[in-house]
């Protein structure tokens, strides 16, 4: 049983894989490469501030998604359109807890969306990290914070409460992308 | 930041090393403490949160008036004579931050660059209950992260559009109750059982141990459920391949008898074994038994309703994907993760190893597993790991050198050319060297970005004459990404960066 069951599985699960390119952006320290190694590995790493960027192919459900992280600090956000070119989907880390600063987010978020280079993302995930700090927003205040409706309108949106250090929530905006870029094959 | 004002700062004392680790020349600060921090110590406080130190990158952010005078009033040396007074000067990072202490030295940050009196050292006892961390504490160096029920009590997410739900016509229903019923009588057999047997062992255990089998069950039997269901549909079974179609059926045939007969017989013990569970242990276990397990339903219905749900696409016998491949893969990559997706993710459809019933899944898919050293620090080579020692700066370009360099499709010259460059030594450190800071900041302010589509005539030219060669060797390869890897290239080269993200 173990065995035929694999190699069914071993040929089934080559048919029908879809190469996708995502990007992650989100402002600095908001959880971006911890999220990228949590889903690539399934640990927690101690990461340093990204200069440059981590890719990664991450492998799920039928999707091999070539996930782009950038750095966030100011001055490296200008390189963030490097990227835009031939992105199916963004990844939108956002800090819950860092209220100060989401209303930056929600401008680069609108500025990153409105750039012709992402006409080609069809989806937006936004993940609410690190939910499990005191006074996080909940998903639903970020949404409406970033006025989620207004700036990804004609796109396909979703804010997922998370926690990248223990894994909560990674997987169901992950499973929600799969999805989406699944339908757009 | 102004130049003027970056030496200013780094001129206060102290501040000509890392506060925590005193490596020299620090980049990076702490606005809530007003210190001066490395790359490494700056990732430390960025894992602590906004709350306890908000980091900024002296080179590479914008910097409010605020957080420079948050700067002005700080001082390396002021915090660590402070916490020497305090006797947590040698504390890990987590510890020393998350005190009481700490806490008092950020208001009196917060105090200070506002024009008000700082609040007296002894005021720092009014700071001990929200502190996560007290002096002579052993054990954690940070607080257990807070456990978060996504997707239990509150939505753990909201979207353009309402997630698709798995359809259940009644057929689905029954099949559905039908698990139930079986998953409740093996959760009561196996009750019977183990507490019969088990006299020794504490009734916490028992109770998590009936838990398991009872979830074990549940997921099984729907599994099956959700399977049979769709074999039994006519259209979605011709288009199965008879091989597989074999194989599915008799495995379905197989396990939804067995859990027939198990409900069956589970239902017809279910008063005995209960009365004597209750015999053996009390109503009032029973009792809880019986709602743990309804409980434990409801949530996880709960959560499909809020949350992507899993099951969205049941595995496999349908026109749109021929056999049921995406669950085990996914499975798999699940296993290889985190115990998360078994809690969350694959109860609903069923398709986990454990359904399957082999452990090969992982090897099966070609999942690699979870690494051993997977840490890669910071910013880490995505197409060949770099050695340790190798620089985030290195490790990225390098990559992204193998990146293009791996490409076919044919390419402006000057893009195969930069790339060559950047591959010949384009970012060593002399070429680094070719570019300061005031460079960027010029170019910047006459909004001359440099752009994809014009040549990158810097990098080019601090190279090497053999990378220039060597660029006119390569017949060209590239698509986009060479384009974009061309471009990136010239930014950093721009920004005048070295492998600590900062200005020669």
């Amino acid at each position: 049983m173990g065995i035929v069951s694999s190699l069914i599985r071993g040929v089934f699960e080559r048919l029908g894989t879809k190469d996708s390119r995502v990007l992650m952006l989100g402002l600095d320290a908001a959880g971006k490469t911890t999220i990228l190694y949590k889903l690539k590995v399934g640990e927690t790493v101690s990461t340093i501030p990204t200069i440059g960027f981590n890719v990664e192919k991450l492998q799920y459900k039928r999707c091999e998604m070539t996930t782009w992280d950038v750095g966030g600090q100011e001055r490296l956000r200008r390189l963030w359109r490097h990227y835009y070119t031939g992105t199916d989907a963004l990844i939108f880390v956002v800090d819950s807890a860092d209220r100060e600063r989401l209303s930056d987010a929600a401008e680069e978020l609108s500025a990153v969306l409105s750039d012709p280079g992402m006409s080609e993302c069809k989806s937006v995930l936004v993940y609410a990290n690190k939910q499990d700090l005191p006074e996080a927003l909940t998903p639903d205040e970020i949404a409406s914070e970033m006025r989620m409706s207004e700036v990804a309108a004609g796109r396909k949106w979703w804010v997922q409460a998370c926690v990248g250090v223990s894994n909560n929530g990674l997987y169901e905006g992950l499973d929600w992308l799969a999805d989406r870029i699944m339908e757009s094959a | 930041m102004q130049p003027a004002l970056i030496q200013e700062i780094c001129a206060m004392p102290g501040n000509g090393a890392c506060v925590d680790c005193l490596t020299p020349k620090p980049q990076w600060a702490s606005v809530s403490f007003g210190t001066l921090l490395c790359l490494d110590c700056a990732g430390r406080h960025r894992g602590l949160g906004v709350h306890i130190s908000f980091v900024r990158s002296v080179q590479m952010d914008a910097w409010k008036d605020a957080q420079i005078d948050a700067m002005k009033v700080g001082g390396n040396q002021a915090l660590q004579d402070f916490f020497r007074r305090q006797g947590i000067i040698d504390e890990p990072i987590a510890n020393k931050y998350n005190s009481a202490a700490a806490a008092w030295y950020r208001e009196r940050i917060r105090c200070l660059r506002q024009g008000d009196p700082a609040p007296s050292e002894s005021t720092i006892k009014d700071f001990e209950a929200a502190a996560m961390w007290h002096p002579g504490d052993a054990a954690p160096s940070s607080a257990p992260p807070r456990r978060v029920g996504l997707g239990a009590g509150a939505p753990s997410g909201i979207g353009s559009s309402a997630p698709s739900r798995p359809t259940r016509d009644s057929r689905a229903d029954s099949d559905d109750a039908l698990a139930q019923t079986a998953a409740q009588a093996w959760s009561f057999l196996s009750s019977a059982v183990t507490s019969g047997a088990a006299v020794v062992s504490s009734s916490a255990a028992v109770a998590a141990e009936r838990l398991r089998q009872a979830r074990l069950a549940e997921r099984l039997s729907e599994g099956v459920g959700s399977i049979s269901d769709q074999v039994r549909s006519g259209e979605a079974a011709r288009t199965v391949t008879s091989s597989a179609s074999a194989f599915w059926s008799s495995a379905t045939a197989g396990a939804s008898s067995l859990w027939t007969t198990a409900a069956t017989h589970g239902s017809t013990f279910v008063d005995s074994v209960a009365k004597s569970v209750t015999e053996m242990e009390g109503p009032g276990d029973a009792l809880s038994r019986h709602s743990d397990v309804a409980r434990d339903r409801r949530a996880r219905e709960e959560a499909m309703r809020m949350a992507p749900p899993p099951g969205s696409k049941l595995p496999g016998i349908d026109a749109d994907s021929p056999l049921p491949q995406s669950r085990p893969q996914a499975a798999a990559a699940a296993a290889a993760a985190e115990p998360v997706a078994s809690d969350m993710g694959w109860d609903d459809s069923g398709w986990d190893s454990d359904v399957v019933g082999d452990d090969d899944a992982r090897d099966a898919v070609g999942q690699p597993a979870p690494r051993s050293d997977p840490a890669p620090k910071g910013p880490a080579a995505p197409v060949a790991s770099p050695p340790a020692s190798a620089s985030p700066q290195r490790a990225a370009t390098a990559s992204g050198s193998t990146y293009a360099s791996k490409a076919a499709a044919p390419a402006p010259a000057v893009v195969a050319a930069q790339t060559a460059a950047a591959e010949a030594g384009g970012f060593d450190d002399d070429a680094w060297g070719e570019f300061d800071l005031e460079d960027e900041e010029a170019g910047t302010g006459s909004g001359a970005a440099p752009d994809a589509a014009k040549p990158a005539a810097p990098t080019a030219a601090a190279a090497p004459a053999e990378s220039a060669q060597k660029a006119s060797q390569a017949s060209g390869a590239g698509d986009d990404d060479d384009a974009m890897w061309a471009d990136l290239d010239q930014d950093m080269a721009d920004l005048g960066l070295d492998e600590d993200g900062v200005a020669p």
